[in-house]
């Protein structure tokens, strides 16, 4: 075999191009000679005298040739393994079983993931029978580093191996070897740490034997005894164990959930943070379960559910919550500064969440005396913890239950939020109010928090909050955000109506705050700002029509392009994007009488300042500035007309902006807006925007997820240009077609694509529905006569997948009256063949989705006429 | 711990392996940090890119020898074979994108296939992109396998220095241990890029092959 340790070697280091000219060496000689490339990889993992380095390498590099992660690709490689020579097959085994034996624990972990994907091909071919006789074999007899990487073989085996192609015996025959492995009795740490890892990855595999009642038993006994083990790294793996069983077999746990909760309560008070995450871990499992099949239970299909809850979470209550509520006083000291801090009392307080959300009002008086003895304490962190624990259970527990609660403690919180001296405190508090707001105030409940009397107090108390340490700020800005959501459908008039102006000027001093662009405080202000514009009334429209100026003022700072050092001028683009789309809420507020006419007085101003943004070089910036452009067309109407001139190019811009997929999928939507804004005067761009579209659509560098909103975008320009649609007849059919053919084909591969192919059918039927209405009552309407047995036939098989989601439905249903209403009676015989006016119809106007029967309802009249005429 | 061939430094450095699926902001996010400036350009990475990156520590200078790996499996070159004597890891998935989300599992599986017990930091790029698909609330592998998550921005910087951080303290073994001046760049190097900067604009003026829409300024007089 030819020498590759030294080119092995080379493929690792840290030169490019000594690397790249190893990696290139490498790939010749697999071109050249795949079998003898395979034996040399293969030798030169099984040589003791070879450098670890080179060995791992091989291995690795041996391994990749038999497995990639895309189908088409991983079937190319087992294809071009099984037609190798038997030879060359066997010698390799032969060194990669001997390698099991290495001295070095590396290589031959490697050796054990490289036989897993042979096995995996070779197994369902029944080709390596000897292989597991071979493995089981070592378990009994031989050293002691040799039976460790047996056991790691045998996980990584099961979880490449599907059960059906291995005997049921030799499935039994590798559980026992793993399980027995875990066992006390085994007396070398690190086949004890082996076989709980390898039963982690066989858990999937291991399912007859979860499923037999005495197997189970006594799986459950060993995972449950290795958490108990001196070895921190086998306790932790063994909790990993019980984690994955939680969501695995969730409904074979009643018999043993007393001694889990026994076990993870010890690991959770006493343990080393690693075990102790886990053990709770495993509870936020639980609930996670819970919470999914609880919804399932209140969903539509009620009883539905193949697993039945058994309220674990519910039993466990009083020992579990005083549990998580120690968690919560083992803060960090600097943890609120650091947003991503995950540790105890993080996973303690998340876990506590998890568990107000599986039993609702039940959590409630568990957590209280908690919260009632810690809040006024003088060590900050019992304060802490009980202001934790108080926001932690705000989502789950109804309305009802938790208003007198929040009622009391109000006064409290925004106490606390004023004068307690502790950052971490006031962080927590303003968190809590909120999620107080967020959950707890709003048009659904019945007794408002909020009220005439603490309504000033609590506004008062979150803009003192925004002078506050930029942490601290920043949940102030939040909890107004959701303050303000809440009275999004409050009618005429908004009891923040007397406090707009001070809340608008406080949010602009936030933003302008020299340490603003910290913890996101500045991106928070414009967000609550946008909010608290987004939901008020008229009452204030005159001074949202004040604020117009100002922002465009803010936005033309940002324009003076004086030398800014890198970091600034990021800073300014991230602001840019924030003022556009603070400018897209207030069009969306103002762009409609009686405040329209007024406000449209600023249309040119502003207009100038977003073509200014498309000259600044930022992604996010474009995108905001788009959308912004978008709403001022729907505002403008046909009298954006104006503005195409100059905006076009920008447009055209957008549309090519493939690498940006999203400034182009924004840019799409914004051609939308302004169809529906000009009408026929869109018609002299669409030459240069349908070729664009047509371009994208072609396009294999463009993300997919842009393609289904351009067939919208054809029915968008039809219905703004009706007939003169028929030039692009051409070039936009058989591309509906084509992509139509492509979303029957591709359905049910998995949720991922049954998604996908549902987004591309409702963009392909928005365009056919846009089409048939822009050509109604005109002279060409015979022109689509020929294309309906195609998407009736379209129409059908979408309905025969049985995999269409409400939006498609109506939208589907939709282009059928269409197509009846548009064609009449020159497509009645057609229709009444197809399936789509039968059965699918029926469906639709049974449908207790109140919109898709409407739409169903208007295609029988529809089609009625058809016939009948 | 220095490969064979491997010119080293004389302060510490360490092995960081860049995983993830194609498209979710990793070449973006070390190149940010080698000349703050943020790529627009989508380019796949072929193999791998190694990247030095030097940090200032109140304990001193370390670097990050940063493998930037290729997402896309038609580039990976020798895919996990990068991943030798790795000695910390960064995850990235795009929030926008939830199957990047979804395949967080298998890099980090292959990932402690090849170096067991190292530090890894799970980061959630494009916080700032508006149509989030994977939301805060759903990120929940991390709580699984003890991860650090951040949700960073390679676009705005959001949290950029954070995953750096946290795998220099794990790797000293020092909590308290911190940046003391910004990672950026040194000064001469940043008129060059000013430059460079200018020429992109003047590149995109031309491209759009029309002078720039007329300033209003009058108007805010």
């Amino acid at each position: 075999a030819m020498e590759v340790t030294q080119l092995l070697i080379n493929a690792q280091s840290i030169d490019g191009t000594v690397r790249k000219h190893a990696e290139e060496s490498l790939k010749q000689f697999q071109e050249q000679n795949l079998a003898g490339f395979l034996l040399s990889l293969a030798g030169e993992l099984a040589n003791d005298e070879k450098p670890v380095d080179s060995r791992k390498l091989a291995g690795l590099v041996l391994k990749n040739a038999l497995d990639a992660k895309e189908q088409h690709r991983k079937y190319e490689l087992v294809q071009r393994w099984l037609a190798l020579d038997m030879s060359t097959k066997s010698q390799i085994r032969a060194f990669l079983l001997k390698t099991l034996s290495a001295p070095v624990p590396d290589v031959r972990s490697t050796a054990s993931q490289v036989i897993a994907k042979v096995a995996g091909i070779e197994l369902p071919q029944k080709q390596w029978p000897e292989l597991i006789v071979s493995l089981l074999s070592n378990i009994h007899q031989l050293p002691a580093h040799v039976k460790q990487a047996t056991l790691e073989t045998l996980g990584y085996l099961c979880e490449e191996v599907s059960p059906d192609v291995v005997e049921q015996e030799h499935v039994n025959k590798i559980l026992t070897a793993v399980v027995q492995g875990m066992n006390a009795a085994e007396g070398n740490t690190d086949v004890r740490l082996a076989a709980t890892r390898a039963l982690y990855m066989a858990l999937g595999f291991a399912q007859a034997n979860f499923n037999n009642d005495m197997e189970r038993d006594y799986i459950m006994r060993v995972v449950c005894e290795a958490t108990l083990s001196p070895e921190v790294k086998i306790r932790q793996a063994a909790f990993e164990c019980l984690v994955s069983i939680a969501s695995t077999y969730y409904e074979k746990l009643a018999h043993y959930m007393q001694d889990i909760f026994n076990i993870t309560a010890k690991a959770v008070r006493e343990d080393d943070e690693s075990v102790a995450l886990q053990a709770i871990e495993f509870w936020s499992s639980i609930c996670d379960e819970e919470i999914d099949i609880l919804e399932e239970y209140g969903g539509e299909f009620a009883g539905d559910s193949d697993v039945p809850c058994f309220y674990f979470t519910k039993q466990a209550l009083p020992g579990l919550v005083p549990l998580l509520l120690e968690t919560l006083l083992k803060q960090e000291e600097d943890q609120d500064l650091d947003e991503g801090a995950w540790n105890i009392a993080m996973a303690g307080g998340t876990c506590l969440g998890l568990v107000a959300r599986a039993v609702g009002d039940d959590i409630v008086p568990h957590v209280m005396p908690f919260i009632e003895e810690k809040i006024s304490k003088p060590d900050w962190r019992e304060r802490e913890a009980a202001t934790y624990a108080f926001g932690s259970i705000l989502e789950g527990p109804s309305a009802d239950k938790l208003m007198a609660i929040v009622n009391a403690a109000l006064t409290f919180m925004l106490n606390a939020l004023t004068n307690d001296p502790s950052n971490h405190v006031k962080d927590t508090t303003a968190w809590t109010l909120g999620r107080i707001f967020e959950f707890l105030h709003g048009s659904t409940i019945e007794t408002p928090i909020i009220n005439q009397a603490n309504c000033q107090q609590i506004i008062t108390v979150l803009i003192q909050s925004m002078n506050d340490a930029p942490n601290v700020a920043e949940k102030a800005c939040g909890a107004l955000y959701f303050l303000a959501q809440g009275y999004e459908d409050i009618g005429p008039s908004s009891p923040l109506t007397p406090f707009f102006q001070e809340i608008i000027k406080s949010l602009l001093a936030v933003a302008h705050r020299e340490d603003a662009t910290e913890s996101r405080l500045r991106t928070a202000a414009y967000e609550a700002l946008n909010e608290v514009v987004r939901c008020s009334t008229d009452e204030t429209s005159t001074m949202v029509l004040q604020l117009v100026p100002v922002i465009m003022m803010e936005l033309h700072n940002t324009l003076e392009g004086e030398k800014l050092s890198l970091d600034e001028r990021e800073k300014q683009n991230e602001l840019q994007g924030l003022l556009c789309g603070c400018l897209q809420v207030i069009i969306q507020k103002l762009g409609s009488e009686p405040t329209k006419s007024k406000f449209m007085e600023y249309a040119d101003q502003m207009m100038g300042l977003f073509l200014r943004v498309f000259g600044c070089r930022s992604a996010t910036a474009h995108e905001e500035a788009m959308l912004a452009i978008g709403a001022l067309a729907y505002a403008a109407g046909p009298n954006f007309a104006k503005y195409m001139p100059e905006f076009y190019k920008y447009l055209e811009m957008g549309l090519q902006n493939f690498e940006e997929y999203q400034v182009c999928a924004v840019t799409v939507g914004v051609v939308g807006d302004v169809c529906r804004a000009l009408e026929d005067k869109i018609l002299p761009y669409c030459d240069g925007i349908m070729t664009q579209l047509l371009k994208d659509l072609s396009s294999n560098q463009l993300h997919r997820s842009v393609k289904p909103p351009i067939f919208s975008c054809f029915g968008d320009i039809a219905l703004a240009i009706g007939e003169d649609f028929d030039k692009y007849w051409r070039y936009s059919m058989p591309m509906l077609q084509s992509a139509a053919e492509l979303s029957a084909h591709s359905a049910g591969a998995d949720d991922e694509m049954t998604e996908y192919t549902n987004s591309l059918r409702n963009g392909i039927l928005e365009a056919y529905s846009g089409i048939f209405q822009g050509f109604k009552n005109s002279a060409k309407t015979q022109l689509l006569i020929p294309f309906a047995p195609h998407i009736l036939q379209f129409l059908d098989s979408i309905y025969m997948e049985k995999d269409m989601d409400e939006v498609v439905m109506k939208t589907a249903i939709g282009v059928l009256g269409d197509l009846a209403d548009t064609l009449g009676s020159h497509v009645g015989g057609l229709i009444q063949q197809s399936v789509s006016s039968k059965e699918f119809l029926n469906e639709c106007l049974s449908s207790e989705d109140h919109t898709i029967k409407e739409a169903a309802e208007w295609a029988k009249h529809a089609i009625t006429r058809a016939i009948s005429v | 711990m220095a490969l064979p061939n491997q010119q080293t430094v004389d302060y510490p450095s360490f092995k960081l392996v860049i995983v993830g699926d194609g498209g979710t902001g990793k070449t973006t996010f070390v190149k940010r940090h080698l000349t703050g400036e943020f790529e627009k350009k989508y380019e796949p990475t072929i193999g791998v890119e190694v990247h030095p990156l030097d940090f200032f520590t109140n304990c001193g200078k370390i670097r990050f020898y940063c493998w930037d790996t290729a997402g896309q499996e038609k580039f990976g070159g020798l895919r996990d074979g990068y991943y030798i004597h790795g000695q910390c890891a960064i995850i990235m998935f795009d929030v926008t994108a939830r199957l990047t989300y979804k395949n967080v599992p298998t890099w980090h599986r292959d990932l402690c296939r090849v170096c067991e017990n190292i530090p890894i930091v799970l980061c959630g790029n494009k916080v700032d992109v508006k149509n989030r698909q994977v939301k805060a609330k759903q990120v929940t592998f991390h709580r699984k396998k003890n991860l650090q998550y951040y949700e960073i921005s390679a676009k705005s910087n959001y949290n950029f220095e954070k995953p750096f951080l946290y795998l220099a303290r794990k790797l000293a073994g020092d909590q308290n241990l911190h940046f003391v001046e910004s990672p950026a760049l040194a000064p001469p190097e940043v008129h060059l890029d000013i430059a460079a900067q200018q020429q992109n604009e003047a590149d995109l003026a031309a491209a759009a092959a029309q002078p720039l829409p007329d300033d209003d300024d009058d108007a805010f007089e």
